[in-house]
This record gives structure tokens, sequence and C-alpha cells, in this order.
């Protein structure tokens, strides 16, 4: 996936109207359809008149992409490291993204959240750390860089993930890995739509009424505000 | 391109532009945002999600409780309290007030001469001008709209040491107020509970819009009228010269001579007398009325209102006083003839209730307006503090308040904006929204309602009772006076009390005197003194203070059941007063959406189209058709009004519901500042002359006036493009004894269906559907609409708009019809010339099984969702309009331009949603974030529940009945509670109990697009009685052939299948 180039998101920007004629469809789909439609006689379900995303066509790169380019870092106003804090120290994703269960931003924490652990850690020669004493002694809100970015057009919930079962990693990738953040998932309609057509924790979730749950998760109403 | 089919043209094409895109080298980045994390999270903050605060509404006095929604920082949303009294709803002066918080005009603090000073300079600037003046023995005075709670201890405060207060509105309760004093000597509005009348009659009360304490009224009233509540439909009897928005859906009209109602009035309550034997006190009254030269002098024949009499007294009725319209010299005397009417009635006591200290604070008259704006032209003001008035454009320009204020030292003027009566010595004080501060209001005694800020001020305001305090601190008077909370009237206090009084209601200490002065000292702000008197005034003995406070906060209010008092008649004679001036004709005033001017900078409240005549941005006369035709108006031409005292002109509109002989004149417009107001229309007030009734002192609101065409294009256009239905159902009407006899759902429909003609040969094929059905297997959210409870009054309309970022477009673009509102307000005139049968019919977006629109998509930018949504998304509209040229109803609106909203407008922009840019089509989406947002709680409370290893119980799924019913903004809007939402695949739902009930239909049902919108006819005493003997189909298509909807509607409901009723003869016009 991480092949996606900035001329990928320039054909992105000269298609667009070509693929909104064309409609988007889920490559993937098709299989799972035909496997799922043969291990249980589920009712199946049809949005709309036609189908919106017809299985025959799909190339998701033909898809917005948004956020930073995949293959740029982000210069952050402090080098925070996930490596350190997640790997080494041990600390649970819900420790600082906590509004991550609880609403659709999972949000950055508030330097107080920081300041909760760092007003006991030595700052000598930890330049960093000085950083953040600073912003916090004048009061400033730290200016964190998004690395990952949706459209305002897009409705994305994360408690609604993180209730369903998800691993942060799943779409953020190996961050307690990561001393530098970086997006590794495109977050392109195409990509979202993959896992809202097969993912298990659908059927986990829903048993027998998976199959009107994926129907559901692949309304446009779902996700586009 | 034989051979290459659509999709692999596509994708040929799409390889080409990737090549070319490549060679360009084109650098597309996408702009680097920021995530600005709070340096200290707030208690109860979440990024993204809503804090909602219980507050209070300041957009009249009637202080109704409001839910302020904060999301990220910002007020996007209000909504009516549903734990206070008069429910849930809100009127569109509580959304008017959230837009006005983010103008653009706003001042961004303290200012004089155009300079923006420190608070501390201002406050300086202030309080040596007050000492200055008191020094010097000149009057510091207060001229502001009613004020209750805390800020009228504190001026009550002040008053103690020398302010001079008047408290005056132009549409005030001065002349029923005045009234309930002379006719029973107490000094309190009576409370009119319409619940139970089945006969209404109105003077011309604007129970439902404009009248202080209407939202409880319009509540009682339309259920009075629901034929399904109390088995039986109120009829509403008006006499008035121009029906009000309250009364325009009345059963009759009996318009009498505009200034002969006291004389009306009086003959009723005589002939009333005569019917039930009445002979009690205030009879004797009667001896004197001469019921023929009323008749004769109003051009009522007697046996009309001889027959109201009997209708009065047949059942519980109730006649209401005056209003707008008929507040002339005599007002006064016309509200105490209305109230002997009840106490003829014996209504007073059951819909006429006292002893609930119902009033909006301290009231004066305009009399004392005169006064004080007379001192002040001679120079004995030396402050004079404006709170909330303009008076230079809101007094009758007779009076000359604008010589009077330049000649006052310093006028102290409490305004977010500058307005018409800012001038060089005005320090204007902003005192910020309601919604930025702390602020309380109680118009009845048991009732306290508790504003707390629910945002951050945008600017450098301060509210009102922080300057109040600062007064009062510098200015402590001599003796604080003691207040305790209004005690009920002496007397019997067994009346019955509300029995259907809410159920959050807490109890309420016994009244203990609290000097307000007292707590002064130690306040260091308002919201500390609002705390503080609240809790000396209201907190239950012995109970936790934290607790408590924390609990008003939540509930917003503070309400125990009302104590009612018995009162009894004292009024030996009727006050005098007699209307006179030269003209031709009478004229009224009204006030749509703009009030008196207060929403007059509001852009949306501009560019709501007026109920009547559908125009907007401007200033026009109503005239009855038959006078326009008279005078030989063509539809765009200027009209001169000319009174004894001045002149403005304007166009016109022809509204059969003004009388021939009365022309009504639209207020609020007319004003020289504001970046909206400026230059729009022109000032209804310049034609006053400011008399007053000598009873009451209230202004005479209505004159005589010369009517004359002139020169000129008016530039008016009216946004509903007819007067009438042309013969079809649109809004139906059903008549009231078939509605009573068949209110439950197994009855047969008993509305009568206007069909488009068809073809014979498409029903000689039977029903066909073109599109296959679609699939609800969870939802069908659907809407039911009470047309019965409707007033056109726009609450829905300017909600929508708050809620779903929809912009205003000015008056140029709405001359081309380019409105960007979501709901249209229908309106038809039906009915002969003399008795107009006027209804409305919000129309929206219909939600279609089979929408029209869905299949002339090119790209399905719009299709059917599986909860029974019309979705539209707007990515991937590429703006062919097909859908909107296509959709029968007209709900469809394109995006000419992309809107803009101006500074700090976009601060309001609810971020549930994204706003639209040119090219893209939009429309009604049944709010969808909302139903989105519920069913995501509902969804979170399963997976809560959920056992391990299970998969999540659908049941606990579904979001039930009560969390949708009010769920839409139109919905939770709506005074009248006309608007129901919910899932029609739940069978004991209310909209599938509503809609399937024998007055529901669907709107052009014979088009076979099955709506998930189903409307109730309205229900007339007049409507010929339903027959059954024709077919009638058109009702409820929803469910054929659908396996989702597991039952059909009942017997008659239909889908189009059936005969349609081709020349139903029921739905003639009545002559």
């Amino acid at each position: 996936m991480r092949q996606l180039t900035r001329a990928t998101l320039a054909i992105v920007l000269f298609t667009g109207a070509a693929v909104g004629m064309a409609g988007f469809a889920t490559r993937a789909n098709a299989e799972d359809d035909e496997a799922s439609a043969e291990e249980a006689s589920e009712e199946t379900f049809t949005i709309g008149m036609k189908n919106l995303l017809p299985p025959e066509l799909f190339d998701r790169n033909l898809v917005v992409t948004v956020g930073q380019p995949l293959d740029e870092a982000i210069e952050q106003p402090i080098a925070f490291t996930h490596e350190r804090h997640v790997k080494t120290l041990g600390m649970d994703c819900n420790y600082c993204h906590s509004n991550a269960r609880k609403g659709v931003h999972a949000g950055v924490p508030a330097t107080s959240v920081c300041m909760g652990c760092h007003a006991l850690v030595d700052t000598t020669d930890r330049p960093e750390l000085v950083k953040l004493k600073e912003y916090w002694d004048k009061g400033e809100v730290i200016p964190w860089k998004k690395v990952h970015d949706l459209p305002d057009y897009v409705y994305f919930s994360h408690k609604r993930h993180v209730v369903a079962g998800l691993d942060c990693q799943e779409c953020h990738g190996e961050v307690q890995n990561m001393t530098v953040n970086e997006r590794v998932a495109p977050l392109n309609m195409g990509w979202c739509l993959d896992c809202h057509a097969q993912h298990e924790s659908i059927t986990e979730n829903y048993g027998t009424k998976a199959e009107l749950r994926r129907a559901e998760l692949k309304d446009c109403w779902t996700c586009h505000k | 391109m034989d051979g290459l089919n659509r999709r692999d043209f596509l994708k040929a094409g799409a390889v080409a532009t990737s090549a070319t895109a490549a060679a360009c080298a084109y650098d597309y980045k996408v702009p680097q945002e920021e995530v600005l994390p709070y340096v200290v999270n707030p208690e109860n903050v979440q990024p993204g999600l809503a804090t909602y605060y219980a507050s209070l509404c300041n957009g009249c006095a009637t202080a109704c409780g409001l839910v302020a929604r904060n999301t990220d920082g910002r007020v996007v949303g209000v909504e009516g309290n549903p734990d206070h009294p008069s429910g849930p709803g809100l009127c569109t002066r509580g959304h008017f007030d959230l837009i006005a918080a983010y103008g653009p005009d706003r001042l961004p603090g303290a200012t004089a001469k155009r300079t923006t000073l420190s608070w501390a300079d201002a406050d300086k600037q202030m309080l040596d001008a007050v000492a200055a003046a008191r020094a010097a023995g000149k009057t510091v005075a207060w001229l502001g709209r009613y004020r209750t709670g805390t800020a009228s201890a504190l001026l009550d405060v002040l008053a103690e040491g020398g302010l001079r207060r008047v408290h005056w509105e132009t549409l005030g309760v001065e002349p029923l107020l005045a009234a309930a004093r002379i006719a029973f000597g107490v000094d309190e509005l009576p409370v009119y509970e319409l619940a139970g009348a089945r006969t209404v009659v109105s003077f011309g009360f604007d129970f439902a819009d404009s009248a202080f304490g209407s939202m409880a009224m319009r509540k009682g009233f339309a259920k009075a009228r629901n034929p399904a509540s109390d088995g039986f439909a109120a009829r509403l009897v008006a006499i008035e010269p121009r029906l009000s928005s309250s009364s325009i859906g009345c059963d009759d009209w009996v318009s009498a001579l505009p200034g002969t109602e006291t004389q009306v009035a009086l003959a009723l309550a005589k002939l009333c007398a005569a019917a039930n034997g009445y002979s009690g006190a205030g009879a004797s009254l009667l001896s004197g009325v001469d019921v023929n030269a009323a008749c004769a002098a109003s051009g009522i024949a007697e046996a009309r209102l001889t027959e109201l009499a009997a209708m009065l007294t047949a059942a519980p009725s109730v006649v209401l006083p005056g209003g707008p319209s008929t507040q002339g010299a005599d007002a006064t005397a016309l509200a105490v003839a209305t109230l002997l009417c009840n106490m003829v009635l014996g209504a007073v006591g059951t819909a006429v209730q006292f002893g609930r200290g119902f009033r909006p604070g301290q009231v004066n008259s305009f009399a004392d307006v005169k006064s004080l704006v007379a001192d002040a032209a001679a120079g004995k003001i030396g402050v004079l503090f404006l709170d909330g008035i303009d008076a230079i454009h809101a007094l009758p320009a007779a009076i000359g308040a604008a010589d009077a204020l330049a000649k006052v030292d310093l006028v102290v003027q409490f305004a977010d904006e500058a307005n018409d009566s800012t001038g060089e010595n005005t320090l204007v004080l902003p005192t910020g929204s309601g919604l930025e501060q702390w602020s309380d209001a109680s118009v009845e005694s048991s009732l306290h309602v508790l504003g707390q800020p629910s945002m951050v001020p945008l600017h450098d305001s301060r509210g009102l009772g922080d300057t109040l305090l600062t007064l009062a601190k510098a200015w402590a008077p001599a003796a604080p006076p003691v207040e305790a909370v209004v005690a009920p009237l002496e007397g019997s206090t067994d009346a019955t009390p509300a029995a259907d009084s809410t159920a959050t209601v807490a109890p309420v200490a016994a009244p203990a005197p609290v000097s307000t002065a007292s707590l002064v000292a130690s306040a260091a702000n308002f919201g500390e003194l609002v705390k503080a008197r609240w809790t000396a005034l209201l907190m239950p003995a012995g109970a936790n203070a934290a607790a408590w406070w924390q609990e008003v906060q939540t509930i917003g209010l503070v309400a125990s059941p009302p104590a009612l008092a018995a009162v009894s008649w004292v009024a030996a004679s009727l006050p005098e007063g007699t209307n006179s001036g030269s003209g031709d004709r009478a004229l009224v005033l009204f006030a749509s959406h703009l009030g008196d001017g207060r929403w007059a900078n509001v852009p949306w409240a501009q560019e709501l189209p007026d109920p009547v005549s559908t125009y907007f941005w401007n200033t026009w006369i109503e005239i009855n058709p038959r006078t326009a035709e008279s005078l030989g108006l063509g539809e765009k031409d200027l009209v001169k009004v000319e009174t004894d005292h001045g002149s403005v002109t304007v166009g016109w509109f022809g509204a059969p519901t003004v009388r021939e002989d009365t022309v009504a004149l639209r207020m609020g417009n007319g004003k020289t500042t504001g970046k909206y107001a400026k230059g729009r229309g022109a000032n209804a007030f310049a034609l006053l002359g400011g008399e007053v009734d000598p009873a009451s002192g209230a202004l005479n609101l209505t004159s005589r006036v010369r009517i004359t065409r002139t020169q000129g294009d008016s530039g008016l256009h009216a946004l509903c493009g007819s007067m009438n239905q042309d013969g079809r159902t649109i809004a139906a009407r059903v008549n009231a004894a078939d509605a009573v006899a068949n209110v439950e759902g197994e009855a047969q429909s008993i509305v009568p269906i206007h069909h488009l003609p068809t073809d014979p040969r498409v029903e000689a094929a039977g029903p066909v559907d073109m599109f296959p059905e679609p699939q609800h297997p969870t939802y069908r959210f659907s809407m039911v609409i009470d047309t019965n409870a409707c007033n056109g009054c726009g609450a829905c309309q300017i909600a929508c708009a708050v809620e779903n970022n929809t912009p205003f477009v000015g008056p140029d673009q709405l001359r081309k019809g380019r409105t960007m509102s979501w709901i249209r307000m229908d309106r038809f005139f039906e009915g002969d010339e003399n008795s107009p049968d006027v209804r409305y019919l919000p129309a929206i977006c219909q939600h279609c099984a089979h929408a029209p629109c869905e299949g002339v998509c090119p790209v399905l930018a719009t299709y059917h969702n599986l909860d029974g949504l019309n979705a539209m998304i707007y990515n991937r509209c590429v703006g062919t309009r097909y859908c909107a040229n296509n959709c029968p109803y007209t709900a469809r609106r394109f995006n000419y331009h992309t809107w803009e909203w101006p500074q700090s407008y976009h601060l309001m922009l609810n971020p549930e949603l994204s706003t639209r840019e040119m090219g893209v089509m939009e429309k009604c989406t049944f709010c969808v974030q909302r139903v989105r947002s519920v069913k995501d709680n509902w969804r979170d409370a399963a997976f809560a529940e959920r056992e391990p290893g299970k998969p999540v119980s659908m049941d606990k799924h579904r979001v039930p009945d009560a969390a949708l019913q009010r769920l839409t903004a139109c919905a939770a809007a709506c005074p009248s509670e006309a608007i129901n939402f919910g899932n029609w695949n739940d069978t004991d739902s209310t909209v599938r109990q509503l809609g399937t009930s024998p007055r529901a239909y669907t709107l052009l049902g014979e088009l076979n697009t099955k709506p998930g919108v189903r409307y109730m006819a309205k229900v007339s005493h007049h409507a010929p009685a339903f027959s059954h003997g024709g077919g009638h189909g058109g009702g409820h298509e929803e469910g054929h052939g659908d396996s989702h909807t597991p039952t059909e509607a009942p017997g008659g409901h239909g889908g189009p299948d059936e005969a349609p009723a081709h020349g139903h003869g029921a739905e003639h016009k009545e002559g």
C-alpha cells in the first residue's frame, strides 16, 4: 500500500468525476459475498435501486487519499516517540487517547496528561522534555501536526471501531514500534470499504445478522456526511 | 465506440489522464492540519462530542427553558427544555437569538464614538456620568424591555437609590395587565389554559406567536384542536380586522369594523349572559349594552353573534383578549370586556387562571415612555440606560425620541450591535448573547428558569447583570429593599393545581425574605449573585447547597405546581377609550419574524418567508385583493401609506385575510444601521402618532390611513408560487365531526383526495411498480406532520437551517427562487373571499420508497438506503439537477453558488455535517447526523450489555420510539408538536399510529412514490362531511409488496393501486 505516490494522488484529482460516473466498487467483495452466501443462507440486502458498489470494477487507487503523503515524515513540535511510551514503558493506548473509546475523535491528550507523569521526570539533557515543560509553563497549546487526516465530509467514529473490537494497529500500523509516527494506511474509501465488507469482527459481533450489518456498512451515509 | 462499454471507456480515460498528470508532475499536497489539544481538558468536554446545557431562552420575556448544544466550544443548536412546564419546542425567536450571538456586527467590546474602550474606562465613564447627573440634580433613567429574576432585583436596588425605571415593549402586555387590575383587582396577567376549550373566540390575541407566554398557549390550543386528544376539536372564532398568525387557521372569521371590537365583545357577553342566565358579578355592567347598536356599528349580523353565544355557552369555552391588530385607544376596555365574557362563561378560574403571579416583571406603559422621552427632551435626564430597545427606530417617530436622546448627557446602551439609537453621546456596553452568561427569569411565582452560560463569550462583552452589579456596588441605596418570592394572591388556594404539571418539579421552600442588596457586596460577579439569591430564595430547608445547585443547573429550572387563586369581579364600570383619526382605512401593524425590529439584523430572520405573503427581506402592506383591484394596483406597484403623522412607500400583497377597509403593515424593517437591516423596507413606526389608550397608557398600534398607488417597482417576490391548490389536495381538510368520530386507526381514511387524472389505460393495467421494492430490515424512518397544529410559524424552518448549515442567500437570489431552505412552508388560500380557509403544509423531502429523483441520477449520488432514507451524497453529485426536475414535491435545492457564512456565522456551523459547494444538490436528510448519533448511542448500549462470546442483541440495537419522536431538528423545534418522527416498521410507534389514523394521507399519493412522510389533514368545522361512497386512495402506500413492513395499513389505506377518487365532490369550496 505504500507505493501510493503523488502521481496517484494526482490521478485521483483528475479522474474524480470519472470515478463518480463509474461508481465505486470493492473487488474483495465479490469472492466474499459468494463465500458468505454459501456458508449461511442469510438474507441479502441491496441498497438503492442499483447496486451502489458493483463488485466487478474496483481500483482503490482511484479514490481520493487524504492526509500527508505516505512517504513524507512530518516534523512535530516535540519529537514524541510512541515506541518509548508503548513498547518500553508498556502504556496502554487508551491512557492518552482515552477519547478513542468514547467519541468520534481519538484526540491528542491534553498537556496536563503528559505532565501527569512528566512533572516527575528529569529533564536534564533532554531537550524535547524541556520543550514540553515550556509549553506547559506558558500554558500554550502544543501544535501537533496531523498524521491521519480524514476529509471534513467523512464521519468516522473511533468509538464505533474500538467497541467493535478492532485493534488500533489495524489502521494506524505498528505504532508501538514507531519513533516517528507515520501513516501506513491510504485511508481512502476503497480501503475503508475493504474492511466494511469483510472484517471478521462483523461476523463475531453480529452473528446471524452479519449480512445486514455488512450491507449497512456499505451504505454511503455510514461515512459520508 | 462499438464493443467498448462505458466502464472500459472510463478506465481508458483514467489511464490517459494519469499519464498526463505524471507528465505534468502535478504537485498535489494535502494541506497540513494541526490537531490542537487542550492544555488542561475541561471537565465533561470531549472533542467532537456535544455537551448540553439547560439554560434560558432570551428571545423574549416569556422565559422558556432551552437546552443548548455545545460542540467543540460553540453552541451550534438550541432546543426547548422538555423539563420546562411548557414542554419541548422552541419558537423562531429562540433560534434567532442563537444566530444573533454569531452576528458579524457584534461589537468587539465597550464602545463609545466608534472607539473600543476597556471595561475599566467604560465603567469609569458610566459611573462618572451617573455621579455627575446625580450631583446636578438630573435623573438617571432606565428604558428597557421586560426583565425578571435577579437582574430585576438589582434594578429594584438601583431604583431604591433613585433610578427611574421604565420597562416597555412594543408588543407588550399593558392593556391586559390593566384590565386584570380593573376587572379583578389583581396585579398579574391571566393564564389562558386553552387545552379544554371547545370554542375559542379571539379578538386578535396573538396567542400562538407574539403574545407573552405564547408557548404554553399554543400547545394548549394544539391539544384542544386535536380531535384525538379529548374527543373534540376546538372551534376558533376570530374577531379581528386582520387574521394574525395565531388565528389564521380559524374556523370562523367574524370580522368587525375596526375599532368596534369592544362593543362586539360586550354584546357577546350580554348574549352569553342571556343564553346561560348569568347574573353574577359584573352582570350589571351589561345592562347598558345595546346589542343592536353594536351589531349595527360593527357590521356583524346579530344572528351570527347569537349563534356564537350559543356555541360559547354550550360547552367549556374561552374568550381571548385583543392583540396587535386591535390595540387601539380602547385596548383596555376590550380586554376588560373579554374578561367579562369569560366571567359570564364561567371560564375564570378554569380556562382563565389567576394566582400564578404571571407577569413579565415590572411593566410600564407607553405613557411612561412618552413622559421619559419628554423629560429627556427637556434636558432633565443625565444618564439614560437603554436596554434592548432601539428607541429611535422602535418608538413612534412622532414622540421625538431622536431629538430627546441627543439631549441626554450620556446614553448607556446595552446592545451587542450598534443600532439606530447609537449616537455620539452613546456608550455601548455589549452584554453578549444570553448563551454566554448567567441570567435567570421568573414570570410565574412557581417557576424559575436559570440561564447558565453555554459557551465562552465570542467577544469582550459583559453580561447585563454584571454591569448592574457594578452599578449597584458603586451606587448602593441607603435602605436596601427586602424581597420575597412573589406570594400567591390572597384568597382561596384550593383551586385545582394543574394536574399535568411536569414530573420534574422540585419542592419550593416557603419564601424567606431576602435582601438582594445584602447579597450585592459579597458577590464577585453576577453568576455568584444569581446562585446566592436562588439558594436563599428557592433552596428547600436542609438541602445540600452544592448538590441542590448542581441539580438546578442540570434541569435548568425550579418549578412547583402552580397555585391558583379565586378572583372576584370588582369593576364597577368599564374603562373609556375611543378610536379616532382621519383617513379612509384602518391601519394595523403586524410582526412577522422580525418582531418590532429586534431580529432585523439576523439574515435568516429576514429571509424566512412571511407566513401570509411569503415575501422576505422587506416591508409591505397586506390589503384585501378586492381593495387592490379597486385601486387598480399592479402586482409590483408601490403604494404610499399615509397617516396624520407620516408616510411610507412600500409594496403590497393581496391577502384575503385582511378586511377590505383595513391595511396591515409589517413592522420591523426600515433601520438605518446593521449589515443586514440597513436600508431594508420602511419603518412602520413612522406612521404612528404615539397616542395612548387612556386606561392603561398602552400605545395605540392602530391608526387611520390613506393609501395611494405610486410609481415604481416594489421588487417584492412571493416565494410561494401559488395562492391556492388549483383544486388538488395538497393540504387536505376534513370535517371536525368526522375527525372526532374517527380517531382510531381501525377506521377508514376520511381524507377526501382529489387525484390528478390518470390515463384510463394505466388504471386498467392495475398497479405496476417500475422500481424494485426497497428493503427496510430494521428501520423505515418516517415522519407524520399534523397540519391541523401548524400555523406556519417557521420554527421548523429556522431550526432546520441552524441544524443543517443551510445558508441565507439574500433577496436577489431569493427573487430567482434560489431558496436553500430544506423546508418549504406551503400556504394555500382556499375558501371564498369572505371566509378564507388558510392551510399550511411544511413540505420537505418525502423520502419516497420509489423516489423519482433516484432513478434519474446518472452518478447514483442519491439513493434509498436500508433505513428508508433518501440519501444524498454530496461528493458524488455532479450537479445535473435531473433529480430536482424529477421531484414532484420540489424538495430539492441546488447550490447555484458556494454560499458564505460571513464572520462570525461560520462558528455556528454544525460540525456534524458538511457545508455544500456550488454545483451540488441538497435536500432534507431527516437529520441523518442525528439519526446516526442516536443509533450510535443505542449500539453502544447493546454492546455494553452483550453477553461474552455472543453476538450483540439486535433488539437492543433498535432505537425505541421515545428517542426518535422528536429527533429531527424540525420535530424538536415545533412548538405545537405537530411533527413526529419515528420508525414505521415499529407497529407501536407514534408515526405508525398517527400515519394510519383516519386523518392521515400522503402527498400526491397517486404518483406511487410511496413517501416516508405523511400528513394529517387540517380539521375544520366547515369542511363538508366525508362521504365513503367514493373511492379514495392515496393514503398509505408503504408496505406494498414490501415483506419487511409486516402489517398493511387498515382498510381504506390501501395503495395507489386502489381506484383513485376522480372528481370526488367532498373538497369543494364553501360558498
